[in-house]
């Protein structure tokens, strides 16, 4: 029973740290993104004024 | 449109691949008899130490090819990989002690491969806190690389410390033959599972830093 305890621990930390870093990468990349458009948006005005 | 494409079909792949290792796992491989059930994290352990020395000789080739050509596409490639590596070492150094404090009654023990892994992660940090103190983007890349290439001196070492010395570490079985067929199955699917799942966020993180470098050129564009 201690066994399974120990299998569980190692399976559950290896998705949490698993989805945590796929949930920061594709949270950064949404933020990036958006950064550009706006960056490029801005740049455009400029151009037009 | 043809990197998303890839991408798709890279998560399709990553996906089903994963779902049937966790199955085979789960259900399929038989317990092993000595260790019973905390024998399985076997068959994710390996895998992560497999992935982490890919993503640190993809550190070294990336970090070569910056050198030598100068183009940052390679320091893009090299930086995710790193990160990737580090992630996954993280892993294995914390999946590793579980196991340890089944099997041997101690969490950890400072054998050469046990310390030989931990030097590794510490190499790998290193080169990550260089890339994110340097003042200077392009020196922090080039002396980054460097690391990167001296550091992936330690994989070799990691990989050969159960046959170099005298370690608790279990002797790698699966190249003496010593693996059930079912449980050789169950590793191999899970081995490619997550080399897939490397490729895949790879491909991700590598982006992700080519936008960071966008961002910095359209805000110098800005300022002119």
């Amino acid at each position: 029973m201690e066994d399974l305890e120990y299998f569980l621990a190692a399976y559950i930390t290896v998705w949490i740290v698993i989805f945590a870093y796929v949930l920061r990468i594709s949270l950064s990349q949404r933020n990036l993104r958006r950064e550009i458009d706006t960056l490029r948006e801005e740049i455009k005005e400029r151009q037009r004024d | 449109m043809q990197g998303r494409l890839i991408d798709y079909s890279l998560i399709g792949v990553c996906f089903t691949l994963m779902i049937a290792a966790i199955s085979l796992i789960s259900v399929y491989v038989p317990t092993e008899e000595q260790m019973g059930v905390v024998q399985r994290i076997f068959y994710f352990h390996v895998p992560l130490a497999w992935v982490a020395f890919l993503a640190f000789f993809v550190v070294f080739i990336m970090s070569l090819l910056y050198i030598w050509k100068g183009d940052e596409k390679w320091d893009f490639r090299a930086y995710a990989s790193a990160e990737i590596g580090v992630v996954f070492t993280t892993m294995v150094l914390i999946t590793g002690p579980i196991w340890a404090k089944s099997a041997w009654g101690t969490w950890w023990t400072w054998d050469m491969r046990l310390t030989t892994t931990l030097v590794l992660w510490f190499i790998y940090v290193a080169y990550l806190m260089v890339r994110s103190f340097a003042s200077d983007e392009e020196r922090g890349a080039r002396f980054a690389a460097v690391v990167g290439i001296i550091g992936f001196i330690d994989v070799p070492v990691v990989a050969l410390a159960i046959v170099l010395s005298r370690t608790q570490h279990p002797s790698p079985i699966v190249f003496e033959g010593g693996l059930a067929s079912s449980m050789l199955l169950t590793l191999l699917v899970s081995v490619a599972a997550f080399t897939v799942f490397y490729v895949l966020l790879l491909r991700l993180r590598a982006s992700t830093r080519q936008m960071t470098s966008e961002i910095m050129k359209l805000r110098q564009e800005l300022e002119i």
